[in-house]
């Protein structure tokens, strides 16, 4: 399908056409096998949209422009069926009553759907899906919170509900809580059963929990631990860090991100490879931080960063990759021509051996608006592997958020990061092989033996590349890469560095591998448990966090820097 | 049960399949569904010539057909023949079932966030066109095409993603 037929197919969708245009789209459709494809399969997302907008209506009803007679005999047969369609999905009452709903949230009774609102009393066989929203039940006894993005159908009077994806939290005794891996019955407990496409997670804060698989034998879990189930697999158990203490630490981060915001817009000289040194300051990740722990777009400081990203020019690697990664994250549709501008620099700066440097090209191209990020330049000969970890993340940021890249961008990265992994399957600074791409000014701390924050780097970047092209040449790279986590894994410091070198930027990286892979552990390492009770010791009166040590980061703002990675840590994991 | 009654659930059954064929062809959510009911009016009518076991999506795509029909002549004098039908029929049977979509997309529409969402409201609620949509908010008629695109094409992605990770 050529462009114009793109675009005209769109502008049908949209009710753009005049007469002329229409006949001529009709005269391609007629033509064109393709065409008619796309226009099946987008028309029936169209159909599918304009109902569930219709569901969730928030304006005032639109005048009904036709129609208005349906003759009787007719309207009284559909009338029979939807009423038997009504009565059979009628069901017991739960005893279970919505008492809060913030944002979106719907409630299906039979073939009706409907808003969910306060007050509605709760029958069996209901199911309450919730988007961009959440919901609370409750009956005697009982404290039900359905997270965003989840679905669940109400059965046996209330006592069983049927989790079919995402996260609901509940305060309960005896209420089962089930989903296609097995159930939970909650004991006198608080607890979070969190159902993903891959696998599900029960969490007990408070009271136990009886985890039942079928084929697979009973488990308990206590108060502060997790069960992991995934198909196929042996339940794995360990322990969690409580949400509360994690939220609090995070607010207390959060304000002291605030107390120091005039240094979150100060630029920074950074580091220099090639050419001029780039300027960069700390809204892109400070943006991040505050997004993750929950702070809404209307908070003035959000608003105060958010501006400030979008409205200087990028002239780092890491600024464009952590924009982009904030932008995709706080609202892809709304950012997506500065996402595409971080896309295309990203893309036109790669180094010609498959790294990034610091410097992104600092003359802004004239980013097409549609279409794949092509690659039209290249960037200097070669970088370094922490910044490009980040640039390859920022990339697929920019991929989520629906925006194609370069494939060749992405298999020159993964071909970088194939060559240069070490014997013992970790990553160093470079490429230990190649004594050239040694970076002279920083060898004395950055070495290109194998070291956690690298190695952590090699795994997310992998893992990223191959979530993107489905590519299973680096499975291998990853799963020694994985051994080397597993073996050498601390959260007191940067495996083989010294005590506080790049710490927290250790942290994250690992997370980032962790949550890209889906994996709770590096070998018997779990490592938000240990990640997170770390952050808790460290974290000063003052909410902040300052891990960093030695002369090496000594251009940073430490504090800030170390707090706002603290904070990814810990929101890391959703 | 009554071939009328029959119909009906029939007709209840297959209503986004119906829908979406319509709305391939006007795509206005209110006028498709008009059109879905006078369908609806014209199949019970004629319950009696359907024989259980044959195809009711076909059958019932040809009352649609006559009615799209006539609407095209009527409303902007465009005139289409039986093969533009065929050909769009067939492509619609390779649609894959519109009920195991709606899921997700109603999930990944959670993702869509201010602007776009007013865009969608007006577009689908109203039933506005671009270029009322671009008179109402001041954009061009260029750039409302191109978000409402871009909406398209996130959304997709998005479904396919929620339904391959569902299978894997």
């Amino acid at each position: 399908m050529n462009a114009e037929e793109k675009d005209l197919l769109h502008r049908h969708l949209n009710g753009d056409l005049d007469v002329a245009e229409q006949a001529a789209f009709f005269a391609q459709l007629q033509s064109s096998p393709e065409l008619r494809r796309e226009l099946a399969s987008l028309a029936t997302d169209e159909m599918l949209l304009s109902e569930l907008v219709l569901e969730g209506r928030t304006a005032a009803p639109a005048p009904r422009r036709t129609r208005t007679w349906i003759p009787g005999a007719i309207a009284a047969a559909l009338l029979l069926g939807l009423s038997l369609i009504l009565i059979l999905g009628r069901g017991a009452s739960t005893g279970l009553r919505v008492v809060a709903v913030a944002g979106a949230a719907t409630l299906q009774r039979g073939d009706i759907d409907q808003p969910l609102r306060p007050g509605i009393a709760l029958l069996d066989g209901d199911r309450i899906a919730t988007a961009k929203g959440r919901a609370t039940l409750e009956k005697p006894g009982t404290v039900v919170e359905v997270q965003d993005d989840t679905s669940v159908v109400l059965r046996d009077r209330g006592a069983h509900l049927r989790l079919e994806h995402g996260i609901v939290d509940a305060r309960a005794d005896g209420l089962v809580l089930s989903f296609e891996l097995g159930a939970a019955q909650l004991r006198k407990a608080n607890a979070r059963v969190d159902v993903a496409p891959d696998r599900t997670r029960v969490e007990a804060e408070e009271g136990s929990v009886v985890v039942e698989r079928a084929d697979w034998p009973q488990l308990d879990i206590a108060a502060g631990e997790y069960a992991r189930m995934e198909p196929l697999q042996r339940t794995t158990t360990g322990r969690i860090v409580r949400r509360a203490i994690v939220d609090d630490a995070v607010r207390r981060g959060c304000a002291f991100l605030e107390s120091r915001r005039s240094d979150l817009v100060v630029p920074i000289t950074s580091e220099k490879r090639h050419g001029t040194a780039p300027r960069r300051t700390y809204a892109e990740l400070a943006l991040l931080a505050l997004h993750r722990a929950g702070i809404p777009d209307s908070d003035p400081l959000k608003a105060e960063l958010l501006g400030s990203v979008k409205g200087r020019s990028v002239d780092s690697t890491y600024g464009a990759a952590l924009q982009a990664m904030a932008l995709a994250e706080i609202d892809p549709l709304a950012h997506h021509d500065r996402i595409r501008l971080c896309a295309q620099l990203l893309v036109d700066s790669q180094c010609r051996n498959g790294q990034w440097d610091y410097a992104v090209k600092l003359a802004v191209p004239d980013v097409p608006a549609a279409g794949r990020i092509r690659r039209r330049s290249e960037g200097p000969a070669a970088g370094d592997n922490s910044v490009t970890s980040y640039a390859v993340l920022g990339l697929h940021a920019c991929s989520r958020a629906g925006i194609e890249i370069d494939p060749d961008v992405l298999a020159r990265a993964r071909a970088w990061w194939l060559q240069c992994q070490n014997g013992d399957g970790g990553w160093g600074y470079n490429d230990a092989g190649d004594a050239a791409a040694n970076d002279a000014s920083r060898r004395t701390a950055t070495t290109n033996s194998s070291y956690g924050s690298a190695t952590a780097s090699g795994v997310a970047s992998l893992a990223a590349i191959r979530d993107l092209q489905k590519d299973p040449r680096s499975d291998d790279a990853i799963r020694r890469g994985l051994q080397w986590l597993g073996g050498n894994f601390a959260v007191d410091r940067n495996p083989r560095k010294d005590p506080g070198f790049v710490h927290l930027h250790w942290l994250v990286t690992a997370a980032r591998a962790g949550v890209v892979l889906g994996t709770e552990r590096f070998g018997a390492h779990d490592w938000y448990a240990e990640g997170a009770e770390f952050l808790m010791g460290s974290q000063r009166p003052t909410g902040q966090w300052t891990v960093e040590q030695g002369d090496f980061m000594k251009a940073e703002r430490n504090d800030v820097l170390d707090t706002c990675l603290a904070i990814l840590f810990l929101r890391n994991r959703r | 049960m009554s071939d009328a009654a029959h119909i009906a659930q029939l007709v209840v059954k297959h209503r986004h399949g119906l829908l979406a064929y319509l709305y391939g062809v006007l795509p206005d959510a209110h006028v498709a569904e008009d059109l879905f009911q006078e369908v609806c009016v014209v199949a019970v009518q004629k319950a009696a010539e359907f024989q259980d076991g044959t195809n009711f999506v076909a059958w019932a795509r040809t009352i649609a057909r006559n009615k799209l029909r006539e609407h095209l002549r009527r409303r902007s004098g465009i005139t289409v023949d039986d093969a533009f039908f065929d050909g769009l029929e067939s492509a619609f049977d390779g649609v894959p079932n519109p009920d195991v979509r709606k899921d997700a997309l109603r999930r990944c529409l959670g993702g869509i966030q201010d602007r776009a969402r007013q865009m969608l409201v007006w577009r689908y609620e109203e039933g506005l066109t671009a270029a009322a949509i671009a008179d109402r908010t001041g954009a061009s008629r260029a750039s409302v095409n191109s978000l409402l695109q871009r909406v398209r094409e996130i959304l997709r992605e998005c479904v396919e993603r929620r339904i391959s990770e569902a299978r894997a």
